[in-house]
C-alpha cells in the first residue's frame, strides 16, 4: 500500500540519517572532548598573541619564567588575558609554559586530538612568530 | 441574483421539483458543469424522497481543523528541510570536495546536530498527526474534504514542486560551475527524493479525493 510505503520509508531514511549523523560526528561525549580541545587550541593562541607582543620594538619585553597573570600584565606594557586562558578548562591545570632562550617560548596542553582541534578553528594562529605542532600539542614561539 | 453557490441552489430547486438525480446530472452537463462540480452539488443533498430535500453534513473550517493541519504540515516542513540537511552535512563530512574550502568539520558537525536534534522532535509528531487525522478520516468521510486539508496539501504540492525545480536548476548550475562532484550530484538526489515522495503522496491523496467523489 503506497500510505505504508511513504510513511515507512520516511520513518527508515530519517532514522538512518541520524544513526549515520551521529556515527560520522560521534555523540556528546566526543561533542564535548572537541569543545575542550578547541578551548585548548584557543587559549594557546591567545598566549602566544599576547606573548608576541605587537609592541615589541619599543617595549623590548623579555620572556618571563614562568605564565602567570601578573607576569604577562608586566610582560609587555600591561596587556592582559583573561584569567582562564592559563589553565585547562577540563583538568583545571595549568598548560606547561618553559622559556627555551631569551627569546623563544613553548606552552603545552595535552589534547584529545589536536589536528581535529586545529582543524576546526575557524581562526588561524595569524602572525605572531609562533607555530602549532598536533603532535606535541605545543606552540612554540619567537619573540623579537 | 448571484448566489454564491448557483449549482447548489439549482440543484435543490431541481430536487424540489421533483426532477430525478439523472436529469439533473444531465441537465448540469449540457450547460458546461465539469463532473467533479456535479457530483459534489448532487452529493450536498441526501439521497431519499424527503422533501424539501435534506442537505449532508458538509466539511467546515473549523479552528481544529487548522490547528491540527498547521500543526502536521508544519512538522512535515521542517521533518524534510532537516532531512535533507542532516544528509547533505553528513556527505560534506563523508566525502570532502577539496574546491569546497567554505564547508568547514565544524560547521557540518553543528549544522548535523542541529537536524537531529529537529528530526527528533518534529518527525514523530508528523507522524502521529498523520495518524490522527487519518483516523479522523476513517470515522467521519467528510473530514476528508476539509478545506483546511485540501489547501494545505495543495501549498504542499507547490512547495515541493518548488524545490524540486530548484533543485534541477541547482544541478545545472552546479555542473556548469564545475561542481559535478559524486558528492554534488548525491546531494541534489536527496532533494530530488525527499520532494518528490511528498509530491507523489500527497498529489495521489487529494487526486485520489477527487476521484473518489
Amino acid at each position: 500500500m503506497k500510505r505504508r510505503l511513504f510513511f515507512g520509508g520516511a520513518t527508515a531514511m530519517i532514522v538512518a540519517a541520524i544513526i549515520f549523523g551521529i556515527i560520522t560526528i560521534g555523540g556528546p561525549r566526543e561533542a564535548r572532548r572537541d569543545a575542550f580541545d578547541r578551548q585548548r587550541y584557543d587559549d594557546l593562541k591567545q598566549i602566544s598573541s599576547a606573548l608576541f607582543c605587537s609592541n615589541w620594538r619599543i617595549l623590548q619585553p623579555v620572556l618571563p619564567d614562568a605564565l602567570t597573570l601578573e607576569n604577562i600584565r608586566a610582560y609587555c606594557g600591561g596587556i592582559q588575558i583573561d584569567a582562564d586562558v592559563l589553565v585547562d578548562n577540563e583538568t583545571g591545570t595549568p598548560y606547561t609554559y618553559s622559556r627555551i632562550t631569551e627569546s623563544t617560548y613553548a606552552v603545552c596542553a595535552t589534547f584529545h586530538d589536536a589536528e581535529k582541534a586545529m582543524r576546526q578553528s575557524y581562526q588561524r594562529l595569524g602572525q605572531v612568530n609562533a607555530s602549532f605542532n598536533p603532535e606535541t600539542g605545543c606552540v612554540t614561539g619567537r619573540v623579537r | 441574483m448571484q448566489t454564491k453557490d448557483p449549482v447548489g441552489q439549482f440543484v435543490r430547486d431541481a430536487l424540489l421539483a421533483d426532477r430525478s438525480r439523472q436529469d439533473i446530472r444531465q441537465a448540469l452537463r449540457q450547460a458546461g458543469w465539469s463532473n467533479r462540480d456535479i457530483n459534489e452539488a448532487l452529493e450536498a443533498f441526501s439521497e431519499g424522497d424527503f422533501k424539501p430535500p435534506i442537505p449532508m453534513p458538509r466539511p467546515q473550517l473549523t479552528a481544529h481543523d487548522v490547528f491540527i493541519y498547521a500543526i502536521l504540515f508544519t512538522a512535515l516542513t521542517f521533518t524534510a528541510i532537516h532531512l535533507i540537511a542532516l544528509v547533505h552535512a553528513i556527505l560534506d563530512i563523508a566525502l570532502p570536495d577539496p574546491a569546497d574550502h567554505a564547508t568547514l568539520e565544524i560547521g557540518a558537525a553543528r549544522r548535523m546536530r542541529w537536524s537531529i536534534a529537529t528530526l527528533i522532535v518534529s518527525a514523530p509528531v508528523y507522524l502521529w498527526m498523520s495518524s490522527h487525522t487519518r483516523q479522523r478520516i476513517e470515522l467521519h468521510e467528510t473530514h476528508r474534504r476539509s478545506p483546511v486539508r485540501k489547501w494545505l496539501t495543495y501549498i504542499t504540492l507547490f512547495v515541493s514542486a518548488l524545490t524540486f525545480l530548484g533543485d534541477a536548476t541547482v544541478l545545472i548550475f552546479g555542473f556548469l560551475q564545475g561542481e559535478a562532484t559524486l558528492r554534488f550530484v548525491l546531494k541534489a538526489t536527496v532533494v530530488a527524493i525527499v520532494t518528490l515522495a511528498i509530491f507523489a503522496f500527497y498529489l495521489q491523496d487529494v487526486e485520489g479525493r477527487n476521484n473518489e467523489t
